[in-house]
């Protein structure tokens, strides 16, 4: 018997490939914590590889027809959460309505990898480094999840994460869809991202949304989780000041909450400068 | 537990079976020997394992041989055949476009998957499209000089 782990191989395990969802949330109500669901794949293969995750069960969810749809419904933009971020991508409003949304996904990886990662994938995986995350969590957007436990029931982006690869799902929980509401007119939005080369995650990725009453921003990669900052109260109680002034009284309210740390991508002091820079150039588009 | 599946490799249908760890690039070099596509990274950076897959690209590393169950996919081989290159071939071979080789197949996929597309790409477009394979040789200007000769062709 081969006993040698080699990163070329897989760890054993059975697959599962149901066409329905209910059969889905039966198998993870059945194996909890010895299943994984594999959406796209572009994180759970080399995480086998590695043996990151040996799991009994893999459920692809592929094949279930309302976690492939994409529409724009009373007033939400709904993702399922099988499907590709190509197709996400080619959605015609996206640009214009969530253009902070676009902007990350355009820049999501790689063109052959978007053609399998997904948002959901992206948000179970619940990586600091997520790159959807920032434009997801200054939309508002409401996660959708179902169990046979607890049944269909939403939890906020903002409320999701709960530390490094770690997210408020329970072991026989499935995400179903992402909700987006379709923001006010004339919200303004943005993704600035550094990174190393052309497919690389962010260094640093700061995601902002602004119109008349709210202005948000939301930081990757310089926290355990991605996270959300609204500036509208400063924004609205200091209408006087000068642009840098504002920029001050937010970034004292945003140093406060992240903490980059060092590793092999980047330094702490460099992520916290760029977060700065990003976040001043952000607001300066945004007081326009 | 090895399953039986159904495949469209190169046009041909084909049954062969797996096991549900057998990646598609296993499947493809190790079973169906299709020496081609290349195993490097075999975590989905380098883009040398790419095939299409009902005519999308995807890197056979990061996919289960399972999950491409009755689906089509294409190698370089399902490009040509030895006699008649494609005009994609032929562009490639006289930009230089080939240097050790290694990388040529999962480019010439790609670049046929452009050049499938109905718009015309710019330059950087091109780049854009190709930022998920590398050439270790860096050889990438013949390439994209390559694939805007044949968008150039077209009518």
């Amino acid at each position: 018997m081969n006993t040698t782990i080699s990163y070329t191989s897989l760890p054993e395990f059975e697959f599962k490939s149901p066409n329905i969802l209910k059969e889905v949330l039966s198998l993870l109500n059945i194996h909890r914590s010895d299943a994984v669901i594999l959406a796209g794949g572009t994180d759970l293969l080399p995480e086998l590889r590695h043996r990151i995750k040996c799991p009994k069960v893999i459920i692809d969810i592929k094949k279930i027809p309302e976690l492939n749809e994409l529409n724009l419904s009373d007033k939400f933009l709904n993702i399922g959460a099988a499907v590709p971020i190509a197709k996400v991508l080619s959605f015609p409003k996206l640009e214009s309505l969530f253009t902070a949304l676009y902007q990350s996904l355009q820049d999501f990886c790689d063109e052959i990898l978007r053609n399998r990662a997904t948002i959901g994938g992206n948000i179970a995986t619940s990586s600091p480094a997520a790159d959807s995350a920032g434009p997801l969590l200054v939309f508002d957007a409401i996660i959708e999840i179902n169990s046979i436990s607890k049944g269909k029931h939403t939890v906020k982006l903002e409320n999701f994460f709960k530390g490094v690869k770690t997210n408020c799902l329970e072991p026989d929980e499935l995400i179903t869809r992402i909700r987006l509401p379709i923001p006010e007119v004339e919200t303004k939005s943005a993704y600035f991202k550094m990174k190393r080369g052309a497919e690389d995650i962010a260094l640093v990725g700061v995601a902002g949304a602004s119109n008349k009453t709210r202005t948000v921003f939301a930081y990757s990669a310089v926290a355990p989780t991605p996270i959300l900052i609204n500036a509208s109260a400063i924004l609205a109680q200091n209408r006087n000041q000068t642009k840098e002034d504002l920029f001050q009284l937010i970034w004292n309210q945003i140093q406060g909450r992240i903490q980059p740390i060092s590793d092999v991508r980047s330094g702490k002091e460099y992520r916290f400068h760029i977060a700065e820079i990003y976040t001043r150039k952000m607001l300066q588009e945004f007081l326009k | 537990m090895k399953t039986s599946i159904n495949l469209i490799m190169n046009g041909s249908r084909i049954e062969v079976s797996v096991l549900p760890n057998e990646t598609l690039l296993d499947l493809l070099r190790n079973k169906l020997d299709v020496k081609s596509v290349k195993a490097a990274c075999w975590q989905g950076d380098c883009g040398l394992c790419t095939v299409l897959l009902n005519g999308i690209p995807v890197k056979s590393c990061l996919i289960l041989a399972i999950e491409a169950e009755n689906s089509s996919i294409t190698t370089v081989e399902g490009l040509s055949d030895r006699e008649n290159l494609s005009k994609l071939q032929k562009a490639f071979i006289k930009h230089g476009a080939v240097q050790c080789g290694f990388c040529t197949p999962a480019f010439l996929l790609m670049s046929h998957y452009i050049t499938s597309k109905q718009e015309i790409f710019s330059r950087s477009e091109i780049e854009h499209f190709l930022n998920g394979i590398i050439c270790r040789c860096t050889g990438y200007k013949q390439i994209v000089d390559s694939i805007i000769e044949v968008q150039e062709q077209r009518d």
